[in-house]
């Protein structure tokens, strides 16, 4: 079973659910180049492996719970409304995965960190953002974001964009908490 | 106040759900805001030529911060028109298109700090005293011009306490540029294989020297030899065997001479009894910021020692972290230091010695309230810090402000 919507469907339906698909308005070379290895795309295995992932997490392991508040890992809806993510990878200058990016450590030229549009080489895509587990938050839970500079606080993206996607992992079991931030007032 | 002193620059740059909240919740209050605010400058001040990836997460983390109100006392706009000379370009109007433009008018760092502490020059005629006991890296004074300006001072005067003393110090002075020269001109060799940073460092270590009393400074100068002995720790096995020796004999020529120049003396003995202080990283971009935008009272070469003295002590710390040493860089140092703190000690320091001159100079004769606004701007960046250090100064008077 795939999570996106099938190929026949009308666009329009694709664009209501979650957001036009806009080109990111910039890209690094890298992220046209490579993909991320930890890529995955929500389908029904990866979503199973996924879940585990989640409620090992709920249950209270604290690795994951406090790897996953500050590494978040990446999501974007593609131009077919499948729905990819990864975590924020670091690569060398031929793409060779070198570490995921964690806060604050700079990248040294000549790496590169793998940013959303590497999850579809650099496309087109609809709304996308972040997943994280939030320890701070009470109390603590799994929340997804729209925080994407280039797809996820784009001009015309809407909440319902990001319920919408949320509803898509709902649909296998997986439970997130929607913070969405409205994009600025004027299309980036 | 506690909780939101959690939202550092670190923190900001991976803002989550919760601190949205935080800061959301605390968006009415000045001093948190301040605190936010400060962490978010700091956080924009890392970019260089920032990726398209790097512009992605500075417009999300301003949008975050909009949605969490963060701008509700302080104007996103004024904020980075404020600091526009301190952050890349493409980070600056990356912030201003994510919060929308403003019709509000160009602010100074001064007006800026004057609105986000409350200060007002009509309600305080005095500025409050300096810290005493402080060591400072940089020598300041008030000039002729009514100006703070680099004078002669025990960082850059040698003691020289008797005419046996002055020729060892000759000697020692001759051989101490000669060597540092030496190093120079083979570091700077197409042929040396050595790379860049010992050259750069060595260079700037003949910036600093003073080779002549009361120009150059040799704190700064000896935190670049500092930096050089962290280099030759980190690599010395891959180094030629002729430039290893070369800084060794520099390095003994090096210790000599700064026995002679008791401001180095002083400010190490501080570095070493001392404690750090908090959120050092953003009160040192507003000082900066500060002076920078103050021409009229403060001397352009005022500004370059303290970016100096930022930098070089920073550096310090860097290549220390490197190496995973805490206490000493080089194992031979005749002095026990923590660069970190030495960099905390060095940047304090010489912001108490250039607000004691500042306090120095006379109030322009029409221009009262702009010369005491920029005195109180100083004095309330620089309190907290030398409040932690436990010196006596600004902060005490500033208590009932």
């Amino acid at each position: 079973m795939s999570a996106a919507t099938p190929d026949d469907q009308p666009l329009r339906s694709l664009d209501q659910a979650f957001g036009v698909c806009l080109a990111p308005s910039r890209v690094d070379d890298v992220e046209t180049i490579y993909k991320p290895k930890s890529l995955h795309r929500l389908d029904a295995e990866s979503a199973k492996l996924m879940k585990r992932l989640i409620d090992v997490t709920e249950e209270g392991l604290r690795v994951t719970r406090y790897v996953y508040s500050e590494l978040p890992l990446l999501w974007v809806v593609d131009g077919r409304g499948d729905i990819w993510f990864s975590l924020e990878e670091v690569v060398d200058r031929d793409g060779n995965y070198l570490f995921p990016k964690p806060s604050r450590v700079p990248v040294a030229t000549p790496s590169k960190k793998l940013g959303h549009p590497s999850l579809i080489g650099g496309e087109q895509g609809r709304i996308g953002g972040e997943i994280l587990y939030d320890t701070g938050a009470a109390p603590p839970r799994w929340f997804i974001t729209n925080r994407s500079g280039r797809y996820g606080v784009r001009a015309g993206r809407t909440p319902e964009h990001l319920a919408n996607v949320a509803r898509m992992f709902g649909a296998y079991g997986i439970e997130f908490a929607a913070d969405f931030y409205p994009p600025p007032d004027g299309a980036l | 106040m506690t909780e939101i002193a959690s939202i550092t620059p670190q923190r900001i740059e991976r803002l989550r759900p919760s601190d949205i909240r935080l800061i959301a919740r605390h968006s009415d209050e000045l001093e948190a805001m301040s605190i936010v605010l400060a962490s978010f400058v700091s956080y924009l001040r890392c970019f260089k030529d920032p990726t398209a990836s790097e512009i992605d997460d500075v417009l999300s983390v301003s949008l975050q911060l909009k949605a969490a109100d963060a701008w509700k006392i302080i104007n996103a706009v004024d904020l980075m028109r404020a600091f526009r000379k301190y952050v890349d370009q493409s980070i600056y109007e990356t912030v201003i298109k994510a919060v929308g433009v403003s019709e509000s008018k160009d602010f100074t760092i001064i007006e800026y700090i004057a609105q986000r502490l409350g200060l007002d020059p009509a309600t305080k005629e005095l500025l409050p005293e300096a810290a005493t006991g402080v060591a400072a890296p940089i020598p300041v004074d008030v000039v002729q011009d009514n100006k703070v300006a680099i004078v002669a001072g025990a960082q850059n005067t040698p003691n020289i306490k008797s005419k046996k003393s002055s020729v060892k110090f000759e000697k020692l002075h001759h051989d101490c540029l000669k060597y540092a020269e030496e190093l120079r001109n083979t570091l700077g060799d197409t042929d040396c294989s050595v790379r860049g940073a010992y050259r750069e460092s060595i260079e700037r270590y003949l910036e600093d020297f003073p080779t002549i009393a009361g120009q150059g400074n040799m704190l700064l100068a000896d935190s670049e030899a500092r930096s050089l002995r962290g280099l030759l720790d980190e690599e010395r096995d891959s180094l030629p065997p002729a430039i290893v020796d070369g800084l060794h004999r520099f390095f003994v020529a090096h210790q000599s001479i700064c026995v002679f120049y008791d401001g180095v003396g002083q400010f190490y003995e501080q570095v070493r009894t001392g404690v750090l202080a908090p959120r050092l990283e953003e009160t040192v971009v507003e000082f900066l910021a500060a002076i920078e935008q103050s021409p009229d009272f403060i001397d352009a070469a005022v500004v370059r020692a303290f970016r100096e003295v930022d930098l070089d002590f920073k550096r310090l710390d860097v290549i220390a972290a490197r190496l995973e040493i805490e206490k000493a860089v080089v194992p031979a140092d005749p002095i026990s230091l923590s660069p970190l703190r030495a960099w905390h000690y060095g940047v304090i320091g010489a912001m108490n010695a250039i607000y004691a001159a500042y306090r120095a100079t006379k109030a322009p004769v029409g221009r009262t309230s702009s010369w005491l606004l920029s005195g109180q701007a100083l004095a309330a960046i620089t309190a907290p810090a030398l409040s932690r250090l436990g010196a006596s100064g600004p902060e005490a008077q500033l208590a009932g402000h």
